[in-house]
């Protein structure tokens, strides 16, 4: 399936900031299951962007705005022909419990909980419903996890933040793909099954497309395989790997940060559509230029912005000393 | 040099020269203050009042403090901790400042100030502030001139110097202008020949306060006359308490800070250059007693003016 | 550890009732004879009257006093600095040991090197499972989001300061390395300059290598790893700030070098360099020795809520656009978990056997290990592995059966986050206590630097341990420091 991705945030501060620094991950990877085609990034006010290779193979754009400007517009658009390859589950002869001490390096990078994933007795009442029995078929496990999850957690936004540990989720019973997410890896996890978090896209014929989670559970003769937790199913043609990591505070999209004490606003439109072949002349190509103009005010020298002196303080003295 | 570190050697030395200025000033009104008992009335009530404007603070509450308007009044301005303003919290600002650039000023100078701070800190002496304040102040007054000493004697001319300077004479100006903006005003009612001691002893405690009263009897006999105190504090050529004097000091630091540097914007410059030649052709009218508050009025606003185009200059905070 | 006093000669003078234990004594051997190169100080030390000496103790306390050599202990609204106390008898190391000390030290930071820049690269040594790569990711300091990043001259620790102890027999023990923001060295020498004026005349009869030349060796291997082999770059040393209990030390190399002590909002990040707002405008930084650990060192690659870093700096450094000492995510090769593998990396990379021996060493992550560490909690000292600064400790024979318990609970829970450790008797050492010479426990902490080649300057810091009996020597636990002379020779024809 070849898939068009457009995908812009326009950031708006309520007075003017200055020195933001930023880096996006938002270009989709090439591997086994997917090619990237074609990747444009365009960001206003202009300003030079860099990019970078993190320690996942993730490829991060970064950029700086040092001039004072009260909104920022990031946009990116790629062309990416999804193939995912034969996931024939069903002949997978994995078995519960794993042994990991001559698996591959990569792989075991992903068995450890840390971050959002993380230990809380919270998590106890959902181990014990979904719990491998010995000799269990992994595949048939991580299917009754996904299954498991998607049925007793509502999808509901802004009941918990981009930065929630799974505590917040198991909680309120709510929560959004990211969140869904953290739970599968948290509980595969918990069962020595490696598994990692994946940030992207999911097409979706007539209907809103969006930024999407979703993981990857390691199976020993199968490697890395994508399940849906949101959607209770196995990654196909429509989804659209951008990057992959431990969890979601790897891999975050958009992160940046700001000097000022202007709140920001942030909006994100993304739009996907499916093509017949490889487009000659793609969405980047019409793209709007994205001069948003520079507001020329006197420079806010506040260095101290809204931190108090005291939590500087604490931080100071915070250092380890060795 | 660090803009950080330039901030800091500025901030230090004007809160430095802060205090020094209130613990004089606080040490002439107090004894002003007596030889005042029996002829105005409610002096302390005056005393703060003509305190706070000048400091620019809110006129202390004194009706809590036991023993007398006065001592309540002396610690407002001395210790309160919730008057950042006071004498302890300048100089505590100013060793802050000093901590953080100690690399850029002698070890001599970081020794000065921090004996200042700890011998003013020390609950025993701080005691003795009440029964004795001309000693305490004349502690604080000869700990800032110490360190000032020890500057001129240990550091280099470089810029971090140079912005020592600034700092100290901008508010030096800054403050020997409200000085003599708020009494010119409180004194201008003491016209009556009957009123003509009273009216010696004030203005003579205007000079003290900005230790001119002897270089200022060197050059003028005879009663203190209103209209030569302005102008002597105002237009004197070399006297270092002067505004003209501070100002032309601040603007030969700024020249010699620029003198290697490639600045377009020299606001802070041309705005001191203005100031201080409006003060070199002043009209002697302009001095005159129905003038001369918008005169003094329009020589602050410059000067503050002034301080924050430097700062913005050099990323100062 | 026992307290029983061994059966030996006493001396007179300041040494009366001097107490050997088990612990190996510096200056004496078991009959209290003075050791050989300690022959002269102990002469010296004997022949001062009691008011002399007084004076010069209390000497060593004003100079430090005056030389500003404080560590800030927090209090709140403003910091409160307090003099490290240093001990005016000196610690000395004949030529013939220091050689040893040296060239284990310089083969132990060679293989930390390699190391790390192993595991951030290909990882032979976890793919050949010399090292269990789950240790490896559990570990607190691992930065995996680093792998694959380029570092200037493939150094990542330039400065390490590493700690040994000696043993019963007074053999040479590296308790742990630091390999992240080793401290300490500001007061290596300014105990220098002030035991110089102290007991000039003693200093004068030993051959005493210079330690002075610190600064100028650091300062060349900061520019050594300079971007773009730049020959004059701007190098600049990063502190968390003033209320930070080093500041003194960051400050004082920062002097002692002619470099700009900045702080993280000194400087920004801007067309992926690294730039210091000066009052001249941005001035480009190139090197950065930083005393900030990892976790603030950029708020948009470690922890967001950091307001001591500059923002973007990991960028830069990626791109090979400023340098960094130490690298990031040095703090794996330190990790006490870590530590027991060292030998074997030794082995592994350079094909050598360790010079310097290591303090045996039970993980709890081993099932075997675990039961043996549960069963002897008294006898044990067990650590936490991700701290530093003697706090998370148990201290086996000084411990109480409820804290043994405490610790055994949470041995059980995260043994990935313990290790158990023999208790070693620290060297004991003279050491002035009111009016008298007793004997101290003391360790010791040479600092190792990483350049165009691994020199360990020839001094060290001697850290004591005040209390009668406390093994705890940290400046923040009651600790105290001495002078430490490295002699040209062997010190034994010295008259």
């Amino acid at each position: 399936m070849i898939l068009e991705v457009q995908h812009e945030t326009f950031l708006e501060y309520s007075e003017p900031v200055t020195e933001s620094v930023a880096e996006v991950r938002m270009e989709p990877v090439s591997d086994d299951d997917q090619s990237c085609c074609s990747f444009h990034l365009a960001i206003g006010p202009q300003t030079p962007m860099f990019r970078y290779t993190d320690g996942f193979g993730n490829r991060v754009h970064h950029y700086t705005l040092v001039p004072p400007h009260a909104q920022t517009r990031v946009l990116a658009a790629s062309v990416v022909e999804t193939h995912p390859k034969p996931r024939d589950l069903a002949s997978s002869r994995a078995t519960y419990p794993l042994n990991l001490d001559t698996a591959d390096l990569e792989v075991l990078g992903f068995l450890q909980m840390r971050g959002p994933v993380r230990h809380t007795p919270l998590l106890q009442p959902l181990l014990a419903a979904v719990r491998p029995s010995n000799g269990m078929r992994i595949s048939d496990f991580v299917l009754q996890v996904c299954h498991y999850i998607n049925g007793h957690f509502t999808y509901a936004k802004a009941v918990t933040a981009a930065s929630s540990p799974i505590d917040d989720v198991l909680e309120k019973g709510k929560g959004v793909c990211q969140d869904f997410a953290h739970l599968m890896i948290a509980v595969l996890r918990s069962y020595g099954i490696p598994a990692r978090y994946v940030s992207g896209y999911i097409h979706r014929a007539n209907k809103e497309s969006q930024s999407h989670a979703w993981c990857e559970v390691w199976l020993p003769d199968r490697g890395w395989i994508g399940f849906d937790p949101t959607h209770d199913q196995v990654v196909t043609e429509t989804f659209v790997k951008v990057a992959f990591g431990r969890d979601f505070t790897d891999v975050t999209p958009n992160r940046g940060i700001y000097r000022g004490q202007a709140t920001e606003t942030i909006s994100v439109r993304v739009a996907t559509r499916a093509l017949e072949k490889l487009p000659k002349l793609s969405w980047q190509e019409q793209l709007p230029t994205l001069d948003v103009p520079l507001t020329t005010v006197l420079c806010n020298t506040n260095h101290l912005d809204d931190h108090s002196d005291e939590q500087v303080d604490r931080q100071q003295q915070q250092q380890q000393q060795q | 040099m660090l803009s950080r570190v330039a901030d800091a050697l500025f901030w230090m030395s004007r809160y430095l020269e802060r205090a020094e200025h209130l613990a004089r000033l606080l040490d002439v009104s107090f004894h002003l203050e007596l030889d005042l008992r029996g002829v105005s009335a409610r002096p302390a009530e005056q005393l703060a009042h003509s305190l706070s404007v000048i400091l620019q603070q809110p006129t202390p509450e004194l009706n809590g403090h036991a023993s007398g308007p006065l001592a309540g009044l002396g610690h407002w301005f001395t210790f309160e901790a919730s008057n950042p303003a006071c004498i302890m919290g300048c100089l505590t600002r100013a060793r802050m400042n000093a901590r953080g650039v100690r690399g850029n000023i002698s070890s001599a100078m970081w020794r000065e100030l921090n004996k200042l701070y700890w011998q003013l800190k020390d609950p025993e002496f701080a005691s003795r502030a009440s029964e004795s304040p001309h000693d305490f102040y004349q502690a604080v007054e000869c700990g800032s001139l110490l360190f000032q000493g020890v500057c001129d004697a240990t550091m280099t001319r470089d810029e971090g110097w140079q912005f020592i300077q600034l700092g100290k004479y901008l508010e030096r100006a800054d403050k020997t202008l409200r000085i003599l903006d708020v009494r010119y005003h409180m004194l201008q009612n003491l016209q009556n020949p009957m009123d003509l001691p009273l009216s010696n002893l004030q203005w003579a405690a205007v000079l003290r306060s900005c230790r001119a009263y002897e270089a200022y009897q060197r050059t003028y006999v005879g009663r203190v006359d209103p209209e030569r105190v302005v102008e002597f504090l105002l237009l004197h050529e070399s006297f270092p308490r002067s505004v003209r004097f501070c100002l032309e000091q601040s603007a030969r630091a700024l020249a010699a800070i620029e003198a290697d540097a490639d600045q377009n914007a020299r606001q802070a410059d041309r705005l001191l250059g203005r100031v201080i030649s409006d003060l070199k052709f002043v009209e002697h009218d302009q001095l005159q007693p129905g003038r001369l508050h918008e005169f003094l009025g329009g020589l602050l606003d410059r000067c503050t003016r002034a301080s924050v185009a430097l700062q913005s200059q050099y990323a100062l905070r | 550890m026992s307290e029983t006093v061994l059966d030996a000669p006493t001396v007179n003078g300041y040494f009366k009732g001097y107490a050997q234990r088990e612990a190996y004594d510096e200056m004496f051997d078991r009959d209290m004879r003075p050791r050989p190169h300690y022959e002269v100080l102990y002469q010296r030390l004997q022949g001062l009257p009691p008011e002399e000496f007084r004076r010069r103790k209390a000497m060593t306390d004003l100079s430090m006093l005056q030389e500003g050599v404080g560590f800030t202990v927090y209090r709140q609204e403003e910091g409160i600095e307090r003099v490290w106390p240093m001990d005016p008898v000196p610690r000395i190391i004949p030529a013939s040991e220091w050689k040893i000390i040296e060239s284990g030290l310089v083969q132990r930071l060679t293989t930390l090197n390699l190391f790390l820049k192993d595991l951030y690269h290909d990882q032979f040594i976890l793919r050949d499972r010399i090292i269990d790569p789950r240790l490896i990711y559990e570990g607190g300091y691992f930065r995996r989001e680093f792998m694959g990043a380029k570092v200037p001259r493939d150094i990542y620790v330039h400065i390490c300061g590493t700690d040994l102890i000696r043993d019963e027999n007074g053999q040479y023990l590296v308790l742990e390395d630091n390999c992240r923001t080793p401290s300490g060295v500001s007061y290596m020498l300014t105990n220098r300059q002030v035991l110089k004026r102290v007991f000039p005349l003693i200093f004068e009869q030993y051959g005493v290598r210079a330690t002075d030349d610190y600064p100028a060796a650091l300062l060349d291997v900061l520019k050594y790893i300079a971007p773009r082999g730049n020959p004059d770059p701007t190098v600049v040393l990063l502190t968390p700030g003033i209320y930070n209990s080093a500041y003194f030390e960051h400050s004082y190399l920062a002097m002692r070098m002619g470099i700009n002590l900045v702080e993280g909002r000194d400087l920004v990040v801007d067309q992926n360099c690294v730039w210091m707002r000066t009052t001249r405008g941005l001035r480009r930084v190139d090197v950065i020795y930083r005393r900030i650990d990892d976790d603030f060192l950029d708020p948009l690659t470690f922890r967001s809520d950091s307001m001591l870093g500059v923002p973007g700096l990991v960028n830069v450094y990626r791109a090979g656009q400023v340098a960094l000492a130490n690298s990031i995510g040095t703090g794996i090769a330190d990790d006490k978990g870590i530590y027991p593998f060292v030998p074997d990396m030794i082995r592994y990379y350079l094909k050598q056997e360790p010079i310097l021996a290591s303090v045996e060493t039970f993980r709890p992550v081993v099932k075997s290990q675990l039961s043996h560490i549960l069963a002897n909690l008294d006898k044990l000292v067990v650590k936490t592995v991700n701290e530093s600064g003697g706090y998370g400790m148990l201290i086996g024979p000084a411990s109480t059966a409820a804290q043994q318990a405490e610790f055994a609970d949470k041995v059980r829970a995260h043994p990935r986050d313990f290790i158990a450790q023999p208790t070693v008797p620290l060297s004991q050492h003279p050491t002035y206590v009111d009016g008298q010479l007793e004997g101290r426990h003391v360790d010791l902490r040479p600092f190792i630097l990483c350049g165009e080649k691994i020199t360990v300057v020839p001094g060290a810091l001697t850290r004591v341990a005040l209390p009668r009996g406390s093994l705890v020597v940290n400046s923040s636990q009651g600790g105290g420091s001495k002078d430490t002379w490295v002699l040209a020779d062997d010190g034994e024809k010295v008259s």
